[in-house]
């Protein structure tokens, strides 16, 4: 069984994700990313409740969240926020090109509450071998207030080394040979 | 209630888990994020295998929960996460056999954004392989309410 059958994919997944990371060269800062989510749901909450053993009543127990926690009822893990952001990056990025992702959850994100991620790359740079660059992330709700922000590092490939044929000329070769 | 700030330097011990496709399956089943990398043995042949999505460090928890509660003394409804850094040095993969630990390296009082001056604890989270290499490790910083 493959994993659309396993994982019952819904039909209208927008098969986005890459496989292989973008090449270094090919990004320049101000290269932006966008990531919008449907509302979140109850049964999100309980399926990420379950994910990580994160089942603090604030998440899944309206009751125990009306009466104790005092806000106003049942409210999303933020962690869920920052999966939503991870699934933006490594739709772009690929899955192992991350070297440090943070977020902040600023404000409470509740059941119905739709996400917008976004990122933007605000620094290349090349550190011993790693070619890196850096992203402002974040997360907006439908009202447009910022419910999460953060910070990604990530390091890409640069395209292979090769010796076009335009330079191909004698003395590169022999420059070569020379040593 | 405040929490008990004795409750800096506290840990568990190292836990071993074998990382298995199902745990996988329920992180990226929750964020509807069905890249066939994190999901389809097939489709990432060609990069090693299947590896675990960026915020799987969420699902080693399993002491987590009493870390907090029988060390910081914390009463849950009343915990407000505040921030996640995850540093990954490299990948996770089902069928690890990895060790995870966690511990608490910062306890006090500050100002949060939205709630005025609270209680705040943040746990280190580690997870290495059995032979010790590291994979990942993070930090969590948590706020807790006076109520």
């Amino acid at each position: 069984m493959n994993y659309i059958q396993r994982m019952a994919v819904p039909d209208a997944q927008d098969p986005i994700q890459r496989l292989e990371s973008p090449h270094f060269e090919d990004v320049s800062v101000g290269y932006e990313l966008h990531l919008a989510k449907p509302p979140i749901t109850r049964l999100q909450i309980a399926k990420f409740a379950g994910a990580s053993g994160d089942f603090n009543p604030s998440h899944v127990d309206e009751d125990i969240a009306r009466e104790i926690g005092g806000m106003g009822g049942v409210f999303a893990h933020g962690m869920i926020g920052m999966g939503f952001i991870g699934q933006m990056l490594t739709d772009w990025l690929g899955p192992r090109a991350l070297r440090m992702f943070s977020t902040r959850a600023l404000i409470i994100v509740r059941p119905g509450d739709a996400l917008a991620c976004f990122g933007i790359v605000t620094k290349k740079w090349v550190e011993d071998e790693d070619n890196l660059i850096e992203l402002e992330v974040g997360a907006r709700n439908q009202k447009g207030d910022l419910t999460h922000s953060g910070r990604a590092v990530a390091a890409l490939p640069h395209r292979p080394l090769v010796i076009r044929d335009t330079l191909k000329r004698p003395y590169l070769v022999q420059h070569r040979v020379i040593g | 209630m405040s929490i008990n700030m004795n409750a800096l330097g506290a840990e568990t011990p190292w836990l071993p888990v074998i990382v298995t496709q199902r745990q996988i399956d329920a992180l990226c089943s929750c964020l509807e994020d069905y890249n066939p990398m994190f999901l389809d043995e097939e489709a990432a042949a060609h990069d090693g295998g299947v590896v675990a999505p960026p915020t799987f460090i969420n699902c080693f928890r399993d002491l987590k929960t009493n870390l907090v509660l029988s060390e910081a003394e914390v009463d849950l409804p009343l915990l407000l996460h505040g921030e996640q850094a995850i540093n990954y040095y490299k990948e996770i993969r089902p069928g690890d056999e990895i060790v995870h630990k966690l511990k608490i390296i910062d306890v006090g009082r500050k100002k949060s954004r939205t709630f005025g001056e609270l209680d705040f604890f943040t746990v280190l989270i580690k997870v290495h392989s059995k032979s010790g290499e590291r994979l990942v490790e993070a930090t969590q910083l948590f706020f807790v309410r006076d109520k």
